[in-house]
């Protein structure tokens, strides 16, 4: 995919291996500003691991990662991950964590800080979850919440993993429609998804991994690869039953 | 009216006693620490690493009567070291956190007891480290527990945010640039240092008590971190009070007596939220 748009991930040859199992074999890609990437694949495919290796959480076997060193990145983890009942947080001190990016030591919150978080609940429309306890959210809203963490520091990339596995359809498209705002205002996104039905609509690009790496380009040149037919048969059942609907 | 003047002269009774102060100072600052390193602890699903180190406070305690030193520095290197030996452990040899305790735990317990049958003569002095001794303590141990709780309390004040987000998601931190390896560590430290402090007052039976029950109780009415942390801390601070009173008018045993006193309370508050919750 040439584009004269800044690099600012160069994944090279990336391989990843957990003790004998090798969970991703030479990947090789480019991210650029200001993209919009779904990364796709069957379970254990590798798409956690390869977003992983890109946050520097899991150690690299060969190849790199090499990063623009002035980007800053928003994450939002599976949420499943992160679902713990009894955790006394409410959600304005998790939000408030996003902030400690771009803070230094003693990192404490200060009234403007107050406010962003302010502002980001209400970019979300979760501000009425602001005193609730985590724990007590639904799944839902946890990633909302989580969301908001992600951006709270303007960050020019935001990385997710599974986002909308806990919502329904409608809020499903909320949600994208949001990702979608983001990248409008130049905010790079890259999720991985196992809903690629509903990415497609949104993503300007598909990357898709069976421990190496199968396909990288369009979502319509994607739909067009016969070989990679089990996203690509969900895509057309969708939208043969929207047309059958009409 | 003679209840009130009866609690009152026992309060005064008590207090004219200078091992009861000194048993007080040591108590609600080592109470105060504990709370505040066990809120992480306990919500990293760590708060076995009390207990763990516990055994091994008794093999540092049974290594320096052998050496014929003073028990309390030692046990605090000692401690501190094998604390974040089993964090070590866990990142680098992908041990579980409960394993790498419960080994630490084991061979500690076994050469200590190994130590106290070989070295002989020191069995009682011993003793006084398993069960505690908050009102044998003496004026150098309030002011180190004075000191080093107080210490404690700052550096966990200075690091809360980062302390915080580990806590709560070790992965986002670390994309957040948070050093969450030494702040394992400093944690390790601090953990090491804690239990060193709370074997002489409350023992190595029941220090890992200090670390868990507050934060326990505190969590059954807080929704925040930061509200646990307190809450936990003036909890502790509260039991360890009338725990002492009690074990005064009751004659018995001071360390146990704040333990069971920390069962009762969370016994009550757990039964009263569940019920509010119905």
């Amino acid at each position: 995919m040439e584009t004269t748009k800044r690099v600012i991930i160069n994944v090279d040859k990336l391989t990843v291996k957990y003790q004998s199992f090798v969970a991703l074999r030479d990947v090789a890609f480019r991210l650029y500003a200001e993209d919009f990437v779904a990364i796709i694949g069957a379970n254990g495919s590798g798409k956690t691991t390869l977003i992983k290796a890109m946050l520097d959480l899991v150690p690299i076997a060969a190849g790199k990662v090499d990063k623009d060193k002035h980007i800053h990145v928003g994450y939002l983890p599976q949420h499943t991950s992160m679902q713990d009942r009894f955790f006394p947080a409410t959600v304005d001190e998790v939000v408030s964590t996003g902030l400690l990016a771009r803070k230094t030591f003693p990192k404490l919150l200060t009234r403007d800080d107050r406010h962003r978080v302010g502002r980001t609940l209400d970019y979300l429309d979760i501000r009425d979850l602001r005193k609730k306890r985590i724990g007590a959210l639904s799944g839902g809203q946890l990633q909302r919440v989580l969301l908001a963490r992600a951006l709270v520091s303007d960050p020019d990339m935001l990385i997710l993993d599974e986002p909308t596995s806990a919502l329904d359809q409608s809020m499903r498209e909320q949600f994208f429609e949001i990702l979608r705002k983001l990248n409008g205002d130049g905010v790079t996104v890259v999720l991985v998804t196992h809903d690629i039905a509903s990415a497609g609509d949104y993503v300007n690009r598909v990357i898709y991994l069976d421990q190496t790496l199968l396909f990288d380009g369009s979502f319509g040149a994607f739909c067009e690869t016969e070989a990679i037919s089990p996203f690509v048969h969900t895509h057309k059942l969708r939208h043969a039953k929207q047309g059958g609907d009409a | 009216m003679m209840l009130t003047m009866s609690i009152w002269e026992t309060l005064v009774a008590a207090f004219s006693y200078g091992f009861m102060i000194r048993a007080l100072l040591v108590g609600i600052t080592v109470a105060a620490s504990s709370a505040f390193i066990g809120s992480f602890l306990v919500l990293k699903k760590f708060s076995m690493i009390g207990h763990g180190l516990s055994h091994v406070a008794f093999a540092a305690v049974a290594i320096a009567l052998v050496l014929n030193q003073a028990p309390l520095p030692i046990t605090a290197v000692i401690v501190v070291l094998v604390s974040v030996l089993i964090l070590k452990l866990n990142e680098t040899a992908k041990l579980h956190g409960d394993a790498a305790i419960g080994l630490a735990a084991t061979f500690s317990m076994a050469l200590g007891t190994t130590l106290a049958s070989v070295g002989g003569g020191f069995n009682i002095e011993l003793n006084r480290y398993l069960f505690g001794t908050i009102l044998a303590i003496r004026n150098v141990d309030v002011w180190m527990s004075v000191v080093l709780s107080f210490a404690v309390v700052m550096v966990v004040t200075l690091f809360y945010a980062d302390l915080f987000a580990m806590t709560y998601d070790e992965e986002f931190a670390k994309v957040s640039g948070i050093k969450t390896k030494r702040l394992n560590t400093l944690l390790a430290i601090l953990t090491g240092l804690v239990i060193a402090l709370g074997i002489r007052a409350i023992g190595a039976v029941l220090i890992s008590a200090f670390i868990i029950f507050p934060t326990v109780i505190a969590m059954q009415f807080s929704k925040g971190f930061k509200t646990t942390v307190v809450l936990a801390a003036t909890f502790s601070m509260v039991i360890v009070f009338i725990g002492l009173l009690l074990s005064f008018v009751l004659d018995t045993p001071s360390g146990s007596t704040i333990v069971l006193l920390n069962g009762l309370v969370f016994t009550l508050v757990y039964a009263h939220q569940r019920i509010l919750r119905k």
